[in-house]
């Protein structure tokens, strides 16, 4: 450890680190644009500049490494006035759009601009720089350059983090440009990522454009469900609906960044949903269907229950119990593994299902294939589209009195004897364990739309239907008697919230 | 009328002065030679005592600068600033076109005494004759086995790869050069760490001027002692002074530091062109503080009297301007060149230069208002101090010595757009 | 892009590549090629076309938009079109107290092309360009690789004719 005196204070701070990360450890905020803790530092946008007891000129916060004794003050009139003058400088070819700016409510030049009370600017309109406003970059990405401020994170990002190179500036000094190569758009797997790196509104995500101002969204912090990495993320919404997917900072897992492909993989939360129990293709009341449902079961068939690797702990959990103890001649097996592609590595790993290792953990083993040869009853599926995800098994439900447990209209519901509406990850809480063991809590995002209710829940009214009492009925209550019971799972604190602060 | 002291340009002028066989005919490499069989260290300890210091603009002492080199080290570099890209300098370009072989046996006993196996030369991408020169020049001291992998028969390698630039003012800032050698765009970097320890590929690397290594076999041979016998005290030895704008004879003159500054362009150079009065010098090349005609005269050519008089020696670029000068738009020339050439990557910088150069060039233009000129002022001031480099500083320097030693001058331009200046020269004549 | 138009490709001599070949082991890492080779094709074909840029990104173990960026930093790459003469005028302080500015007047009006500018035929682009070292003989330019210095009216007249144009 270091001892540095940080306007005044003296702090304890990690040694040979840098002054901006230390700061930011001890609640220090130092405004900065280009510095970005998981990228290479370059020290280009001159914000982070800080006094620095001993030496003549301001240094930058984001290239100094901490030394003891250090005594650095971040307020003071000198630095305070440099701070507005590198401000002076970028708005001098900054459009002030933000009335009709994405990225107005979080953009790093609205907020330090606030903050620093600008003077009335001197640059008359005529003055500033005319560059390129709303070039498609790739499929996904948008740039405005007159909003750019060539902080270069996004260049450093595709460098460095994806290896792709595809972004660069072009041209020097004032004409200096985000660009691609002619005909060779940004198409790397991570690409949206540089719409959250980007401190200005200069980066924009085509799909997001204009869909709302993002101070009348909410967010919460959930687990992306692409595959066993179980990348941190946010799901953000209006008016009860998800608006987009961003990563939610955790060193242990995801760092700062997740792939486009989970980050798109949105939609279907949205749409096409299955909102209520239907019959044979009639929609039916929540009680006809936990009756319909306890009445296939109770006929002392054989039953078959297939789990999902997609469902949460706590609903395989009570579908564990809810096979032991309610059917205890029943056989549970896990299905519908998406399958598999390729580690990148970065962060996607080949693994598609983002709750294997909980599935395990929990005791469910797999073995579809032979299950669904042997089994003669009835079939219960859960969060699984065995036709739609693997057609030929469909002939293998043939002669089956078939219930399918889901959040989406899919193949397997359209043919299903019954259909029972679920909420989706988005809609309840819950924890997937990644593929190192880690078990992350996720919390709803929105309400549940129509019927749809967590597997849990629907258990436990069937359940009091065969005349059991699963015990399954608040979540809480499941999540704990699950954290007892099953030594292999222990809930991980989400971890990363200071490292946010200082990106 | 004074006598120019001919050390580096001792062989300028002769028939094919740039030829290996000219220059040994002269006694070339054999200083090399002496030098290779000399511990490291005693070549450092020479160069030490001669007190040399850099040409290439900050006078940096060459012998204390190779010493910075870490004891323990993977590799070394050395790099040639060949770059000469300051505007009112153009005497490098003399020695790569007239005596390349004086630099490369520089360059010999300098990586002899920074045990490296391999210099580059960065020459400007404009210089093409030069270029072609000094290839030529590389060639024939490979096949004389002066560089290779058996130099001069002592068993050590040493190869010299020329790169070349391809238009930007800013390679000439070292950490910049290294990237530039390195394929990446020419940016200076964050310093520390120091090219010494972290320069080309990441190893260590000494960066010198081309007369400054240039000057390294003359010392070798002479000795320190004669060296120091040329110029100041704190300034030893000789200077290639380029001078030019408003003078009868423009050109390079060779004077040990410490000369007059008046003497250089009355006696030298034959005075101010068309008879006319010295309004103003620049004396060390486009980004150091201009002098008004009386602080011109008064003026000492060495490091540390430049200093004192409020400007620097610079790379020793002296452009003389008469009195039909119009110093809004001599300073609109060197702020359009600024703007055209900040790197982009600093803030401050990046716009500044920009917008600096766009107030000028209104100014000059007859549009500008007293706002402008309050905001040039401003301007000039806030571009320094907070950049990863010194362009910044050479950007404020000019537009901060011309603004207030001539001010009258750009307030006439801002209050009803009268051009003092009889006879505009600096823009259409 | 369409599947119907063929891409064009660029290839270096044979020549250049055994070139090329020699200069790998002067640099650390293959990037430190880009610059050696802009050069070589800008010198081949008069300019640095995206093919050649494509090529280079290859060879230099990078991406073309790594190449096209330096491109772009550095001024002297043409990449645009190839051009037969490449005329830069210096108009900092120096040339310019000579005269540069008439120098530069003189050429526009000959050529019929703005400083900036190329002809339609792409045989002449003008320039005006930063200090080129040759501050004691100016007014001066570059016109390709040589440089032609204490202009006059009456030199570019002549230079000209020479270049096949008057
Ligand atoms: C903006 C800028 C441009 C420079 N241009 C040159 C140049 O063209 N040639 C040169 O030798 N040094 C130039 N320098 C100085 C170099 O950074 C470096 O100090 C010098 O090459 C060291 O060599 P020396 O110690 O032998 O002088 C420049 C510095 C700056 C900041
Ligand atoms: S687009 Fe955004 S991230 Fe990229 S350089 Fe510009 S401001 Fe920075
Ligand atoms: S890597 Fe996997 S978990 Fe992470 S965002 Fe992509 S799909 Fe989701
Ligand atoms: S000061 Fe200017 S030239 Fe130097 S690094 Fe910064 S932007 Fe580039
Ligand atoms: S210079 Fe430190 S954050 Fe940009």
């Amino acid at each position: 450890m270091a001892k540095i005196t940080l306007n005044g204070i003296e702090r304890e701070v990690e040694e040979n680190s840098y002054l901006i990360r230390a700061a930011a450890r001890c609640g220090v905020h130092i405004p900065h644009y280009c510095y970005h803790p998981a990228l290479k530092v370059e020290g280009n946008c001159r914000m982070c500049s800080v006094e620095i007891e001993g030496v003549p000129k301001l240094q930058t916060a984001c290239t100094t490494i901490v030394r003891d004794g250090m005594v650095v003050n971040t307020e003071s009139e000198k630095v305070v006035k440099v701070r507005s003058e590198v401000m002076e400088f970028l708005l001098r070819n900054h459009p002030i759009d933000c009335p009709i700016c994405d990225q107005a409510g979080e953009c790093g030049l609205q907020d330090y601009y606030m903050e620093h009370g600008l003077h009335d600017s001197r640059v008359t309109v005529a003055e500033k720089v005319k560059k390129k406003k709303r070039v498609d970059l790739g499929p996904n990405v948008v740039l405005d350059s007159e909003r750019c401020i060539l902080c270069a994170r996004c260049v450093r990002f595709c460098k460095d983090v994806t290896g792709t190179a595809e972004l660069v500036i072009a041209n020097r000094g004032s004409h200096a440009e985000i660009t691609t190569f002619p005909g060779r758009p940004l198409t790397n797997d991570y690409a949206m990522n540089t719409v959250d790196l980007c401190p200005v509104g200069a980066l924009t995500s085509r799909k997001f454009r204009f869909k709302c101002r993002v101070w009348f969204m909410e967010r919460a912090e959930s687990i992306c469900p692409g595959c066993e990495r179980g990348c941190n993320i946010y799901l953000d919404r209006f008016q009860n609906e998800i608006q987009r997917m961003k990563p939610r900072v955790n060193p242990r897992v995801n760092g700062y960044w997740i792939c486009d492909a989970g980050r798109l993989d949105i939609d279907w939360i949205n749409t096409n949903r299955l909102l209520r129990a239907e019959e044979g293709g009639r929609p039916i009341a929540p009680e006809e269907s936990d009756r319909e449902a306890a009445s296939a079961l109770s006929k002392g068939d054989e039953v078959l229950l297939v789990a999902s690797p997609s469902m949460s702990n706590e609903n395989l959990f009570a579908l564990k119990k809810f096979s032991e103890k309610v059917l205890p001649g029943s056989e549970l097996v896990g299905g519908s593994f998406r399958e598999p592609w390729e580690d990148d590595g970065i962060l996607r790993l080949p693994d598609r299902n983002p709750n294997r290792k909980g599935m395990e953990a929990i005791g469910i083993p797999t073995g579809i294939e032979k299950a669904l040869a042997t089994s003669r009853g009835t079939v219960l599926l859960f969060e699984n589209d065995l036709l739609g995800d693997q057609p030929h098994l469909g002939a293998k439900l043939e002669g089956k009195k078939v219930i399918a447990f889901a959040s989406n209209r899919t193949a397997t519901v359209a043919a299903a004897d019954l259909a029972v509406p679920v909420t989706s990850y988005a809609e309840m809480a819950g924890s997937f364990t990644n593929h190192a063991g880690r078990t992350q809590p996720f919390e709803p995002a929105i309400r549940p739309e129509g019927e749809a209710r967590p597997v849990h829940e629907i258990l436990h009214r069937i359940a009091a239907f065969l005349g059991s009492d699963l015990n399954a009925a608040s979540f809480d209550a499941l999540r704990s008697e699950m954290l007892e019971k099953v030594s292999a799972l222990s809930m991980a604190v989400p971890d990363g919230r200071e490292a946010e602060h200082v990106g | 009328m004074i006598e120019q002291v001919r050390h580096l340009t001792a062989r300028m002028g002769k028939n094919n002065s740039p030829t290996i066989e000219s220059y040994r005919d002269d006694g070339g490499y054999e200083t090399a030679m002496k030098a290779l069989a000399m511990e490291p260290e005693e070549v450092i300890e020479v160069v030490k005592a001669s007190g040399l210091r850099g040409r290439g603009g900050a006078g940096f002492p060459t012998g204390l600068k190779w010493t910075f080199l870490p004891k323990e080290r993977e590799k070394t570099y050395l790099c040639v600033n060949a770059d000469e890209s300051e505007p009112g300098t153009f005497k490098d370009r003399l020695i790569l076109d007239f005596d390349p072989h004086l630099l490369l046996e520089g360059i010999l006993i300098t990586c002899h005494a920074l045990k490296s196996d391999h210099a580059f030369i960065y020459i400007r991408g404009e210089f093409c004759r030069p270029y072609r020169r000094l290839r030529d020049a590389v060639r024939e001291a490979y096949d004389a086995g002066l560089f290779g992998d058996n130099v001069m028969g002592t068993g050590r390698t040493l190869h010299c790869t020329i790169h070349r630039g391809g238009g930007a003012y800013i390679c000439g800032e070292e950490t910049a050069l290294l990237n530039s050698i390195e394929g990446k765009k020419g940016q200076p970097r964050i310093k520390p760490p120091f090219p010494t320890n972290h320069g080309l590929f990441g190893k260590s690397t000494v960066i010198n001027n081309v007369e400054t290594l240039a000057n390294v076999p003359l010392i070798l041979r002479d000795g320190a002692e004669e060296f120091r016998k040329y110029g100041t005290e704190k300034s030893p030895g000789t200077r290639l002074f380029g001078v030019s704008g408003h003078v009868n004879r423009p050109g390079v003159y060779e004077f040990p530091h410490g000369i007059r500054l008046i003497d250089l362009i009355e006696d030298a150079c034959g005075g101010v062109r068309d008879g006319n009065a010295l309004k103003a010098v620049i004396p060390g090349g486009s980004s150091v503080p201009i002098l008004t005609a009386d602080e011109a005269r008064e003026l000492i050519l060495c490091f540390d009297a430049c200093m004192a008089a409020g400007t620097m020696l610079g790379s020793a670029g002296v452009i003389v301007m008469d009195e039909t000068t119009c110093m809004v738009k001599a300073l609109d020339r060197l702020t359009h060149f600024y703007g055209h050439e900040s790197c982009g990557q600093c803030t401050p910088c990046r716009e500044g230069s920009g917008w600096i150069a766009e107030i000028v060039s209104k100014i000059a233009s007859g549009s500008g208002t007293p706002a402008d000129l309050d905001k040039l002022v401003d301007l000039g001031r806030q571009i320094s101090g907070n950049t990863i480099c010194v362009f910044s500083d050479a950007v404020s320097m000019p537009v901060t010595s011309f603004t207030t030693k001539f001010r009258s001058e750009f307030e006439d331009h801002v209050n009803g757009g009268v051009c003092v200046a009889k006879k505009t020269t600096a823009a259409t004549a | 892009m369409a599947a119907t138009e063929r891409k064009k490709t660029f290839r270096f001599s044979e020549k250049r590549e055994k070139e090329i070949a020699a200069l790998r082991g002067r640099y650390e890492y293959p990037q430190g090629l880009i610059m050696p080779l802009l050069w070589m094709a800008q010198y081949d074909e008069g300019w640095v076309s995206p093919e050649a840029m494509e090529t280079i990104a290859e060879i230099c173990e990078t991406s073309p938009a790594w190449v096209y960026s330096l491109a772009t930093f550095y001024t002297m790459f043409e990449l645009e079109r190839p051009i037969r003469y490449q005329i830069q005028v210096c108009h900092n302080l120096s040339c310019s107290l000579n005269g540069s500015e008439s120098i530069l007047a003189h050429l526009e009006k000959k050529l019929g092309i703005r400083a900036g500018e190329a002809t339609e035929d792409g045989r002449f682009r003008l320039s005006a360009v930063e200090c080129l070292a040759s501050c004691g003989s100016g007014p001066m330019m570059q016109v390709n690789t040589e440089y032609y210095e204490q202009l006059t009216p009456e030199k570019i007249d002549a230079l000209l004719e020479e270049f096949g144009r008057d």
